[in-house]
């Protein structure tokens, strides 16, 4: 249990590290913005001292289902539960966001929403290859076995592109690169989600928070893959994160399509084709 | 023969001749109304009196057989009178194959020549009550439709002939029990979704008669492969047909597949559904419910026995046919504009799983089963409040329903907790654990395919939700433009619609406790996967059910605090609401490839291949 709660905690962690460490290089760089190196920290603080739009009293508990979904998620991944819990829990966690984009008055909230479901279908579609190549490489679904596996294997060389496919569903997830969803193709505009702003406040702030905890969700699920230690497995993918999010500042934005043609491609196919791969070989 | 049984086929008819004795108008749709209701109770007492021999009378098989060939000989004259001369030579083929076999070889029909197994139970249970509550519906609604156009009488009484027509057909091929009763209950089908068809055809050329011609000559090699079955089983029976065939067992698999495809219209092409479904929300939907669905499943779960063990090619290409059919019907539903053609959709959708599914297993087929019945009623309900819709603004198009939570709250609420049901119910249940553990040891293709469509589904339900959910301007419905029995049979048909999606764990319980005629089948331990660990709350009591209904309650809670202490003021500018067609889930295909003529040649393709395969099994 205590493995558990120390995963739980250092998932939690480890992605505003990575935010900070990636607001750090960037202020560096020549040409790119200079903030406080503190800024994404202090810009969660900022959010959660200002209060919610007046006229949307229930708007504001959506965030809060989404961020309890999304605790929920991440104990079932520390715990290494069955991968259909983690995808049922993320499932659930982005109709919640959805929910909320949707019960707003704004035609920018109900966009954000109908794209945000466009997007579901991609990493869903992926999430769910990816479990049944898991299944089929490892004979089970629950991740705690998949770690013993992948302890005496190289799962990776086995499932090389659904481990791909996840991380391209990271990226989407973060509106990163060519995976950006954002509406104004700007990804600090809105925390890196592809809701634009339906929410404000303190739960544009736990809408913050959940897609922090979500990232590390997907980064620990991606680290199951790597064949090292479980906690330096979950560093690597970690560090490539950043890597995406400092490449993604020098990466010109795409038409929504051709972001939507690109997940298709990138988190929907390569996992398809290693699932194939894996009844031909 | 069972009384009761015999009834539920046969009542059916019995009252379509008592229909034309009574005056035309309200007093005959009170009849059919009636008609329906008495079709369910006698289900649900079928149900739950498994062994209801209380009145037993015999049927002697000259009169089946009679039945039967007056059935083809009256497909031949009204052919002849409607110049369908095609229609006409087939149909004359049948009589003539028919008579021929009867004075030669004078076969023993089956006896029973009715009667219903567990799953045909289940079925007809399901059908029944998608009929006895849509019907009024479909009533109300169709007395305004025709109130606008001449001959209203004509049509509303072969609309009515028509629904009695469906409900013996149906309830005939889920309780066939020889091959002569499939044919005969197939003619039926065939004729009622004809008068349907001729009510609402508006235009010279009939669209659905290319169809119509397919489904008559493969009735025709039905009708023709009979004395072939019965010169090599000894009888016309199903269940007479064992395992010791020979290599013409593959080919009696594939033309009962191919049957049941055809007469069921299930290929996965938009523009034969378009064709045959070309009819007003309602009559479309029951038609699809029942033909399309409920019946072809009913009919392969029959043959069962035959399918499981054949040639592993033959079994792989009808999973994948299935499959894509499952595919075709999400993605038909993702173009779509109005309701009801996205709630078609989603039936292919539904048919096709149960395709791809029932020969996997045991398991797989009781669930199947449960799955079928629950989300054939779900989509019905579905179906309804479309039509209400309709009946009441005048329009289906899902662009028109951004407002619907102000205007209408209830309905808003029904709808919204239907498609949560028919999404999480069977989601987190067993058919989870089936597709990754059934489906995933041999059948990779259809597993990818079956995954694209479960996920384009959901997202095409997320988005109508979501409409549903957004703001809008705030309008009000005037009260006498909903009548009364609206009101009454929504909520009632919620209630069945909630009960049948929740129980499916039950079902399935219930259906391990039965004991199996097991056939041909290996008696496969059906509990070997609840251990297994994972995901099987619906099975387990309790559990599963909580979760569900947590997660119903939470997000329905969610929708009603909103509309109930929501402060949303004024809605403005809302035409820029209108994304739901902009961000469309199929934006992201280049405008150079064309999905639709890639299933296509996909379907055609593995029709061909499955007649090849099967017809080399002759060498």
């Amino acid at each position: 249990m205590l493995e558990v709660i120390l995963w739980f905690i250092g998932i939690v962690i480890i992605v505003p590290v990575i935010y900070l460490v990636e607001n750090l290089i960037l202020s560096a760089v020549p040409g790119q913005n200079r903030s406080y190196p503190l800024q994404p920290i202090y810009r969660l603080i900022k959010h959660f001292s200002k209060t919610d739009y007046h006229n949307r009293p229930l708007t504001r508990w959506f965030p809060v289902g989404a961020c309890l979904f999304a605790l929920v998620t991440l104990y079932f991944v520390s715990a290494g539960e069955n991968i259909l819990l983690v995808l049922s829990g993320l499932v659930m966690m982005e109709l919640f966001i959805l929910v909320g984009a949707c019960s707003t008055k704004e035609a920018y909230g109900i966009m954000a929403a109908q794209r945000g479901i466009s997007r579901l279908t991609v990493w869903s579609f992926a999430l769910m290859i990816a479990g049944a190549s898991l299944y089929k490489a490892v004979g089970t679904l629950k991740l705690s076995l998949v770690v013993q596996y992948s302890a005496g294997n190289v799962l990776l060389a086995r499932l090389p592109l659904v481990a791909t496919g996840l991380f391209a569903v990271a990226m989407i997830k973060g509106n990163l690169g060519y995976f950006d969803f954002g509406i104004n193709a700007n990804t600090m505009s809105f925390l890196d989600t592809a809701l634009y702003t339906p929410y404000g406040g303190r739960s544009l702030g736990v809408i913050q928070l959940t897609q922090w905890i979500e990232t590390g969700i997907w980064l620990k699920l991606i680290s199951y893959f790597l064949p090292w230690q479980p906690w330096i497995s979950f560093l690597v993918s970690a560090v490539f994160y950043l890597a995406a999010m400092l490449l993604n500042a020098v990466v010109p934005k795409m038409p929504w399509k051709k972001v939507m043609m690109n997940s298709w491609i990138w988190a929907g196919g390569l996992p398809a084709i290693n699932y194939i791969w894996l009844y031909m070989l | 023969m069972d009384f009761v049984v015999l009834g539920v086929v046969f009542g059916p008819v019995v009252l379509l001749f008592i229909s034309f004795l009574i005056p035309q108008g309200k007093a005959s749709r009170i009849f059919i109304e009636i008609s329906a209701v008495l079709f369910f109770l006698t289900a649900v007492f079928l149900f739950v009196y498994p062994a209801s021999y209380m009145f037993n009378l015999y049927i002697p098989h000259i009169v089946w057989k009679l039945v039967t060939l007056l059935t083809a000989v009256f497909v031949f004259i009204r052919s002849i009178l409607d110049k369908h001369y095609i229609i006409s030579v087939l149909s004359f083929t049948q009589s003539i194959i028919l008579a021929v076999f009867e004075i030669i070889n004078s076969p023993e029909e089956a006896v029973p020549f009715v009667t219903f197994d567990y799953n045909g139970k289940v079925l007809l249970l399901a059908g029944s009550c998608i009929i006895a509550f849509f019907i009024p519906i479909t009533l109300i609604y169709l007395k305004k439709y025709f109130s606008q156009k001449k001959a209203a009488k004509k049509q509303e009484r072969q609309i009515e002939a028509g629904i009695l027509l469906l409900m013996a057909a149906f309830a005939g091929l889920v309780a066939a029990n020889s091959f002569t009763g499939l044919f005969l209950f197939w003619q039926w089908m065939y004729i009622a979704v004809g008068l349907f068809l001729r009510t609402f055809q508006n235009s010279e050329r009939k669209p659905a008669a290319g169809m119509h011609i397919v489904q008559q000559a493969v009735l025709t090699v039905w009708m023709a492969s009979i004395p072939f079955i019965y010169q090599k089983a000894g009888s016309v029976q199903i269940n007479g047909l064992d395992a010791g065939f020979g290599e013409s067992r593959v080919l009696i698999a594939v033309m009962v597949f191919a049957s049941a495809i055809v007469c069921g219209c299930l290929v996965p092409d938009k523009s034969i559904w378009n064709k045959l479904f070309s009819m007003p929300a309602p009559v479309s939907g029951i038609t699809a419910l029942i033909m399309s669905v409920i019946s072809p499943v009913a009919v392969l779960l029959k043959f069962v026995f035959l399918l499981t063990g054949v040639n592993n090619v033959i079994l792989t290409l009808v999973i994948i046919f299935g499959s894509l059919v499952m595919v075709g019907g999400a993605y038909y539903s993702c173009v779509a504009r109005k309701a009801a053609q996205i709630l078609q959709g989603i039936l292919m959708s539904v048919a096709g799983w149960g395709i791809s599914t029932v020969f996997i297993s045991r398991e797989s087929m009781f669930f199947t089963v449960g799955y079928t019945a629950a989300s054939a009623i779900t989509v019905t309900f579905l179906f309804a409040c479309i039509t209400i819709l309709e009946y009441i603004k005048g329009t289906q198009d899902v662009e028109k329903m951004y407002n619907l939570r102000r205007e209408m709250p209830e309905m808003t609420f029904f709808m919204s907790a239907a498609m949560l049901l028919f999404l999480f119910a069977p989601f987190y249940s067993a058919l989870q654990r089936l597709l990754f553990v059934r489906f995933l040891a041999d059948n990779p293709v259809s597993m990818l395919l079956t995954v694209a469509a479960l996920v384009l589904v959901s997202a095409v339900i997320f988005r109508w939700l979501s409409v549903l959910l957004s703001a809008g301007d705030k309008t009000s419905i005037e009260i006498d433009t909903y009548p009364v029995i609206f009101r009454v049979i929504l909520p009632l048909f919620f209630v069945f619609t909630a009960a049948a999606n929740l129980s499916l764990g039950s079902l399935y319980r219930y259906f391990g406790r039965q004991p199996i005629p097991m056939g041909s089948l290996p008696a496969e331990n059906i509990e070997k996967y609840s251990n297994l660990e994972g995901f099987l709350y619906m099975l387990k009591p309790g559990k599963g059910l909580i979760y569900t209904g947590g997660v119903i309650v939470i997000l329905a809670a969610c929708f009603y605090a909103i509309y109930r202490f929501g402060k949303a003021e004024e809605y403005a500018g809302n035409s820029d609401s209108r994304v739901f067609y902009h961000y469309s889930l199929t934006a992201w295909i280049p405008a150079g490839a064309n999905p639709g003529f890639i299933i296509r040649a996909a379907w055609i393709s593995l029709a061909a291949l499955i007649t090849g395969v099967a017809l080399s099994c002759l060498k």
